[in-house]
């Protein structure tokens, strides 16, 4: 194996948990937001409906507006979490290439390694993280509304905030993790 | 000569407008020569071996090395000239974190596509004083420890010409004595030309010759009296 492909080999040895935790902590990122999205739409469905005047219509007004909230400050923590990311990661990569120039390696030496950092450490984790946090979150979402048909209200529009929160938990402490780990 | 440069300027732009990193200087190497390039922070010692390197190009001017004009050669021509011909060294040491000592070392002969010098390596590692420290990655070795690396990187392939910026501007006076030691058993033994970029007193009095830049020209050039030739 030549030492550009064995440098790439363990540099994808070296970052994998970073890159894991980094796809987890989107996964949760993008299945909160999710989850939020459709607990927002149901409680506008719910405000057009039944609970309409009601007392419980003031209290799903706060809950909406406190969703959104959560929403925003989520979005914001994800787009920075992969600012850092990319940062840390471009910031490598061009250190990296200033070596191998200085070094006298080719275009193509170089492009491999860009390559192999940027299809293989930076690439899969953000798509994957969020694709799948996507998927679940709306899998999750559906499953739930059509199981607890008939639950009393209160009781179903709690059970959302109440997964989000811990998604939530959760994806604070992966972006912990991290960051610590890279 | 091995080296000529010739009337080589280049301006940089600033926040505060332009600043001069070289002003015509012009300077000829013969081979064999170790010369220290001295001069105060921003003298321009980095740009001048930049250039020489092919990292940068001039404004104007022009570097012939070894016959060849290298200031406006094609990247990849550029950069054979650095795998084959030129040995870098750098103050920060700049080994690939994910390389040991040995892989760091043969990388710029590997990049060529070269074959291997087996007895070559081992005797340049014992020579750098990491025997037994083949296999350790640059993040267990101490700074003089990767600079010899850095050094042994640099000369593996017996370059004709070793461009070195600050080698010693992080070590002990020990390993500056050391990385000195190195520069010029592959000069005497192979005959290359070093050009080093120091503030250090105690590399240029192991120098032939001592240029010193102040804002971007020479303002002295100095030879031992014993080699008037250099």
């Amino acid at each position: 194996m030549s030492l550009i492909a064995e440098i790439a080999r363990r540099r994808i040895r070296r970052n994998a948990s970073a890159s894991f935790l980094h796809s987890a902590a989107l996964f949760c990122s993008s299945g909160t937001l999710t989850l939020l999205v459709i607990f927002q739409v149901q409680v506008n469905d719910s405000l057009r409906g039944v609970t309409a005047g009601l007392p419980l219509g003031d209290f799903m007004e706060q809950l909406r507006s406190s969703v959104t909230l959560t929403a925003v400050f989520l979005t914001v923590l994800t787009v920075l979490t992969v600012k850092i990311f990319s940062d840390m990661r471009f910031s490598e990569i061009r250190q990296s290439l200033a070596v191998l120039t200085s070094l006298g390696a080719t275009g193509w030496q170089k492009s491999k390694m860009l390559l192999v950092d940027i299809l293989v450490l930076y690439v899969p984790p953000v798509l994957l993280g969020t694709a799948a946090g996507l998927l679940a979150a709306a899998l999750a979402g559906t499953g739930l509304s059509e199981n607890t048909r008939g639950v009393e209200p209160g009781l179903y529009f709690a059970t959302w905030p109440f997964l989000s929160g811990i998604l939530i938990v959760t994806d604070s402490a992966l972006y912990f993790n991290f960051l610590f780990a890279f | 000569m091995i080296l000529e440069v010739d009337h080589l300027s280049k301006e940089y732009a600033t926040a505060d407008g332009k600043t001069v990193a070289l002003d015509k200087v012009s300077l000829r190497v013969r081979r064999g020569a170790f010369v220290a390039v001295m001069g105060s922070s921003c003298a321009g010692k980095t740009t001048l071996l930049n250039m020489i390197a092919g990292l940068d190009h001039p404004d104007s001017g022009s570097i012939l090395f070894d016959g060849e004009e290298i200031t406006r050669l094609p990247d990849r021509r550029s950069a054979t000239l650095r795998r084959r011909k030129i040995g870098v060294i750098c103050q920060f040491y700049n080994l690939v974190p994910e390389l040991n000592v040995l892989e760091n070392i043969i990388l710029p002969t590997e990049l060529d596509g070269r074959e291997i010098d087996r007895t070559w390596l081992a005797e340049i590692v014992e020579r750098i004083g990491l025997g037994g420290l083949e296999h350790a990655y640059p993040a267990f070795l101490s700074g003089g420890q990767q600079q010899r690396v850095s050094v042994a990187r640099a000369l593996f392939s017996k370059p004709a010409l070793v461009l070195a910026d600050e080698p010693t501007g992080n070590l002990d006076y020990e390993n500056s004595a050391e990385v000195i030691r190195l520069l010029k058993f592959i000069r005497e033994k192979y005959s290359s030309t070093i050009l080093v970029a120091t503030h250090s007193n105690q590399v240029a009095a192991e120098a032939d010759r001592t240029v010193t830049l102040s804002c971007g020209k020479i303002i002295s050039d100095r030879r031992r009296c014993d080699v008037s030739d250099c």
